[in-house]
């Protein structure tokens, strides 16, 4: 909405701190319960009242980190048991029905082992999960007084703790890749590019990143206008909401062996090797090149626009680039940025930044979302599968799930964004790390999309004939275990859980 | 992938919202084409007012249409497309029998006020071709 006043600038006391901050705490636990509906008021009120002082809001710590903090999230099943919906809700529709609808599986594209029919191995149903909470450690004893003090008062008010996964006690817990925290099992540092999240000052400077389309309440210049924004005296749904945000919690099984023996492959392909010999790397290094041409970062982080030919420490945290050509005539031909970083590289598709969208996807640039994830699992040792699972705990943070996190996941299953008319508009490839492979009937759903990743190459020597490596029939390299969509409610909002008061 | 919507309005049966809807039919063409031309991803859509079951006067407004990209995320395609749109829709909203306060200016309503009135499961449409519109026209 335009208007002419800058809206108030956000209380961050009023804010879980995950959405401002990234949290460099090591040690985290994702937990999950159900609540019980015989038990459901004055117990879960008790619960909320315990948890509530060691909640984390978005003030800044200082010198001051928490050895041990925690955050909420809650289902709109959830909600509805604690009787925070109304009839006719003005929550949004993808929240209320859930990740695993039909009409969000458009986008996320969850079927064979990822079937939202399959999630958390069926050791509980999608409708049971109510409440996430997210507990994070200085230090693994930290970590684990905080899990005792949580499952405790779970228990102790009539809650059912929730185990998603197979291994270990069925919790999952973070793990720690090559000693650092922010690695994944793939081998990449992730967590370099998050939106700004400032507020804008008007309405010709908004923008995707920007806190007002992250956080329910500021509707004024907001892209998003994230929901239920109504007016919060005489809608309860936006009174709760207010300064809230929504976290699309993901768990994405990584197949590592088949990763990393699907690069080994390329790395040794005859046809590869002759083709790339002119770069003069050896097996090794020409594994680096594939997994950066992948990804669009090198391992290290280093983006391939910036860093074309190797990684470098100088580049490994940047985040100011773009994929335009200049003095490309049209965008539909700009294909030489693609030399450096190819068209279908996970990051380019998850964040497309300045490259031309096509007239469907609106003049607004690409949506944004806030990246809160980690490993979970152990590592894996050589290249042979274990059977352990492992892979990434997502949290996808954003002020409209469909419109940003639903919005992004279709781009990556179907990379239709762009108007490259040879390349995605007949035939759309996907992401090359992320993508879902369709496979007959769900195919149609993906009218002529190719499981084939394109990396054009430019011999220096020869820059008159370009080439192409043309890597055909992509594997599934991720399944998901289960997802949950949460409301991450404002200080306030929860403090009207523990207390039936809302201020 | 398409996306069916059928949008289902009741309107009320007074004869200034009765004139209005048959209005918005006479001028539904004049107002979407220029729109959906633009944003190119919807294959058809068409304006409908059924009649009351006596054969005298209009009992709702359908608007029925098919588009690629999934409902959730692109609703907002349609939101962002321009003021004809939101016309369009705050026109139709006026005359519901059931609708959100008036007029509706934010996204989120909009998006709330299309699922709560649609007929339609991504589910429950044939097709005799998958392609998308910018397929389609491409050549």
């Amino acid at each position: 909405m335009a208007g002419t006043t800058p809206p108030p600038p956000p209380d961050n006391s009023n804010i879980q701190g995950l959405l401002i901050r990234g949290y460099t705490h090591p040690y985290s636990c994702h937990l999950l319960f159900s609540f019980q509906a015989a038990s459901v008021t004055l117990n879960t009120k008790d619960f909320f009242a315990e948890l509530y002082p060691k909640v984390q809001s978005a003030v800044d710590w200082g010198n001051n980190k928490p050895v041990s903090m925690l955050n909420i999230g809650l289902t709109f099943n959830g909600l509805s048991m604690l009787g925070v919906t109304q009839p006719n809700s003005t929550f949004p529709a993808e929240f209320q029905q859930g990740p695993w609808s039909s009409a969000s599986q458009q986008s996320l594209g969850d079927f064979n082992a990822s079937s939202p029919d399959n999630w958390w191995y069926n050791n509980f149903s999608n409708t049971a999960l109510h409440c996430v909470v997210h507990a994070y450690g200085l230090t693994n004893d930290a970590l684990n007084d905080l899990i005792s003090f949580i499952t405790n008062a779970a228990l102790a008010n009539g809650l059912t703790e929730l185990l998603p996964i197979k291994d270990g006690d069925g919790r999952l817990y973070q793990s720690i890749i090559d000693d650092n925290p922010a690695k994944i099992h793939f081998g990449y540092v992730d967590g370099i590019s998050e939106p700004a999240l400032s507020m804008p000052s008007n309405h010709s400077s908004r923008n995707q990143a920007d806190l007002d389309n992250f956080l329910i309440g500021y509707p004024q210049y907001s892209i998003i206008d994230p929901s239920p924004s109504g007016d919060a005296s005489t809608n309860s749904e936006a009174k709760f909401a207010f300064d809230g945000f929504y976290n699309a919690f993901r768990i994405l099984y990584q197949d590592v062996a088949g990763f990393d023996n699907f690069l080994i492959a390329q790395a040794t392909n005859p046809n590869n090797v002759a083709k790339l010999a002119y770069l003069g790397l050896n097996q090794d290094e020409l594994v680096e090149w594939f997994a950066a041409k992948l990804v669009g970062r090198w391992r290290n982080g280093s983006p391939l626009v910036l860093s074309p030919n190797a990684p470098d420490p100088a580049t490994a945290k940047s985040e100011n680039f773009g994929y335009a050509t200049a003095g490309v005539p049209s965008p539909n031909q700009d294909v030489p940025s693609s030399f450096k970083c190819p068209f279908s590289a996970h990051t380019r598709v998850s964040n497309p930044r300045d490259q031309t969208l096509t007239p469907g996807e609106g003049n607004l640039g690409p949506v944004r979302i806030v990246r809160r994830g980690m490993s979970y699992g152990k590592e894996l040792i050589g290249n042979t599968d274990d059977g352990v699972d492992r892979g990434l705990i997502g949290l996808f943070l954003c002020g409209s799930i469909a419109q940003q996190f639903e919005k992004l996941y279709g781009w990556m299953n179907y990379n239709n964004f762009s108007p490259k008319p040879d390349f995605s508009v007949k035939n759309p490839p996907q992401d090359a790390l992320l993508g879902n492979r369709p496979t007959a009937p769900n195919l149609t759903n993906y009218p002529g999309v190719v499981s084939t990743f394109t990396i054009p190459i430019q011999n220096p020597a020869t820059p008159d004939q370009p080439d192409s490596i043309v890597i055909s029939g992509l594997p599934e390299f991720i399944q998901t275990r289960g997802t949950a969509y949460c409301l991450m409610p404002s200080l306030n909002a929860l403090n009207y859980l523990a207390t039936g008061v809302m201020a | 992938m398409a996306t069916p919507l059928s949008l289902y309005i009741p309107i009320k049966q007074d004869a200034a919202s009765q004139a209005s809807a048959q209005h918005l039919y006479n001028d539904f063409m004049n107002i979407v084409t220029p729109i959906l031309t633009e944003i190119q991803i919807v294959h058809y859509a068409r304006l409908i007012l059924i009649p009351n079951s006596t054969g005298e006067g209009i009992n709702s407004i359908m608007l029925i249409t098919t588009f690629d990209g999934a409902m959730n995320p692109y609703l907002s395609t349609f939101w962002n497309s321009g003021p004809g749109f939101k016309g369009l829709l705050n026109a139709i909203a006026a005359i519901a029998v059931t609708h959100p306060p008036l007029p509706i200016v934010s996204l989120s309503v909009f998006e709330n006020f299309i699922n709560s009135n649609n007929l339609s499961q991504p589910t429950d449409l044939y097709q005799a071709y998958t392609y998308t519109v910018a397929q389609i026209t491409e050549d």
